[in-house]
């Protein structure tokens, strides 16, 4: 009966449109409160717990990072570095924007911030250099997924919160994954640009103006060494590396690029606590849904139903996969790894699937999340930057869709891809 | 007006709390890996700094319509019962807001019979923690303010959802 209240509550507070944060929190207060015996102060306590656990700090500091560096000219000028390496073969303006998604991936966690930093920028340039614009805005569209993937990531934070699983395992579980997919990724421009083609133009670019383009964007590129090889390299946690970037952001487009004054500071910073606070509220309230879950012992009644239908790990990967993509296309990556993982966590453990490889699985299906109506984030972003209406965003998405389905099951039932890297260097 | 000085205060205050967490976090890298040392009380005033971050921010996001729903049902009603829907959705906000206010200031209250102290910073856990409290009667007084808004036909009831507003494209 608890479970059936806890989740009907919740889909009918969905539906009613309230925000999703609060949704969560009065299904999960509601059923406490008529079925569960605890008290009205260890909600407040469970409700601040998201703010004390510690993996979690690094998503204030993560978005603050991200918003600098979309308002600052970083994204600008690891778009030229692109360019300059692709700009010699066929295609090559739109290989460049996958390129750049991957580089500004590796920089920030967030992945319609990347759509909006690099749209804006190499969308215009291919359509100026003879693409379609639908074309142009599909590659971004889908190329930006590539910001939750590849670390840093801001949806592997929260899911390494909520599970308990370590966030530098994760991080480095996703490089391989994030460098394959941007392989097939840049192989698959010239195959999905259909009958009307490529632009026969290629920009012949000298190694001079590659190392040059390499040299502005010097300051991006460091970036990226500096998180990750700070977090492998054990330097500093996934936290610290967070804080570190934020700093470094704002040092980069304020003193170094100077593309941000110092008087507009507190507008970007205002920005950056909107986007933290709407991820916190949702986060914190989470923490008072998993603590039903717990407390009712919910994911053992579901995982014992599971696991008696016998199935196989595969079995249980492919429903869990087609579950994951239907939430992924109502809600927001963040809101569903929220909701799902603490019940689907349990029963993936049971089943002897890697928790590290669950997160990644989780990962893949929200990057089809985000591309997919009604809810795809990225199609309404892309469809702004590029001044194309939802639909057309939307069906320039969809051979890339194929090619986002084809590779999560790759990742699915090839845990080599996402675990041999973590496995090599926690060894 | 008082509640756009509130809006202001609100801004300044989070924004302020962001700029102070991200660089105490710095400095504490720096004091560790170039000169070994560090702020024993670094990571507690963090902490308590974020929780006043969010739960000052939250109200802030109300204002702006900015959180996060889903609105697959609510865009095939017709205007009156879309309206009824929405105040229906402030309402039930408004219970949440009671319930984790009343929840909040239980803590906050029996944390003060107590006196427990901080681990690391020289200050009672419960003024730390009237975060709690002050935040969600901030979410209050905006639902209200929404409320109104919506009988008076002042604020859309719909639009919001996942239009690509500046808000949308930095969430991940």
């Amino acid at each position: 009966m608890t479970p059936v209240f806890l989740i009907g509550a919740l889909l009918v507070f969905l539906a009613l449109r309230m925000p999703v944060a609060i949704a969560l929190g009065l299904s999960s207060v509601l059923t406490l409160w008529l079925f569960g015996e605890q008290t009205l102060l260890s909600l407040a306590q469970t409700f601040f717990r998201a703010m004390e656990v510690y993996p979690l700090l690094a998503v204030p500091f993560f978005i603050m990072a991200a918003t600098f560096l979309t308002s600052g000219g970083v994204a600008r000028r690891l778009s030229d570095f692109a360019i300059a390496l692709t700009g010699r073969l066929r295609g090559g303006l739109a290989m460049a924007s996958v390129l750049a998604c991957a580089l500004f991936a590796a920089v920030s966690g967030s992945s319609p911030a990347t759509v909006v930093a690099i749209g804006s920028i190499t969308i215009a340039g291919m359509v100026g250099a003879g693409y379609r614009r639908e074309y142009a805005a599909g590659v971004v569209t889908s190329a930006g997924t590539l910001a939750i993937l590849i670390p840093p990531s801001i949806v592997i934070v929260v899911y390494g919160a909520i599970t308990e699983t370590s966030v530098r395992s994760l991080f480095m579980a996703g490089i391989v994954p994030g460098l394959v997919l941007t392989a097939l990724m840049m192989a698959a421009i010239p195959v999905f640009a259909g009958r009307d083609g490529l632009p026969a133009q290629t920009l012949a670019v000298s190694w001079r103006e590659i190392v040059r383009a390499g040299q502005s964007a010097f300051w991006g590129l460091l970036l990226i060494v500096i998180v990750l090889g700070g977090i492998y390299g054990g330097v500093f946690t996934p936290t610290e590396a967070a804080a570190v970037s934020a700093v470094y952001a704002v040092v980069v487009a304020v003193f170094v690029y100077r593309d941000i004054g110092v008087r507009q500071i507190p507008e970007v910073l205002v920005r950056s606590v909107r986007v933290t606070t709407m991820l916190m509220f949702i986060v914190a309230n989470a923490y008072l849904f998993a603590f039903v879950l717990t407390t009712e012992q919910i994911p053992q009644g579901i995982s014992a139903s599971v696991l008696a239908l016998d199935l196989a790990p595969w079995e249980f990967l492919m429903l869990l996969n087609l579950i994951l993509l239907v939430a992924g296309t109502l809600m927001d990556p963040t809101s569903v790894v929220l909701i799902l993982a603490p019940i689907v966590f349990p029963i993936a453990t049971e089943l002897g699937i890697d928790p590290v490889h669950l997160g990644i699985i989780f990962v893949v299906n929200l990057e089809i999340g985000l591309v997919t109506p009604p809810v795809g984030l990225n199609l309404f972003v892309a469809s702004a930057v590029s001044g194309l209406p939802v639909t057309s965003v939307i069906r320039a998405s969809v051979p890339w869709l194929v090619l986002l389905l084809g590779f999560l099951v790759l990742v699915t039932y090839i845990p080599w891809i996402s675990l041999a890297l973590p496995g090599l260097m926690l060894s | 007006m008082t509640l756009r000085a509130l809006d202001r205060a609100e801004e300044l205050l989070t924004a302020t709390l962001l700029a102070a967490m991200t660089l105490l976090t710095f400095i504490q890298v720096v004091l560790r890996d170039l000169f070994e040392s560090g702020l024993v009380w670094g990571l507690e005033a963090t902490v308590y700094m974020f929780g006043w971050l969010v739960l000052l921010g939250i109200s802030g996001v109300v204002r702006t319509d900015g959180h996060i729903a889903v609105d697959i049902l609510t865009k095939h009603l017709g205007p009156s019962a879309r309206k009824a829907a929405a105040l229906l959705a402030t309402g039930l906000c408004l219970l949440y807001t009671g319930l984790m206010l009343a929840a909040s200031w239980t803590l906050v209250a029996r944390l003060q019979a107590f006196g427990s102290l901080a681990h690391d910073l020289p200050l009672p856990r419960w003024v730390l923690l009237l975060s709690l409290p002050i935040g969600f009667a901030l979410l209050g007084l905006r639902l209200i303010q929404a409320t109104v808004g919506i009988v008076r036909g002042t604020r859309p009831v719909s639009g919001h959802g996942h239009t690509p507003t500046g808000l949308d494209t930095e969430r991940q």
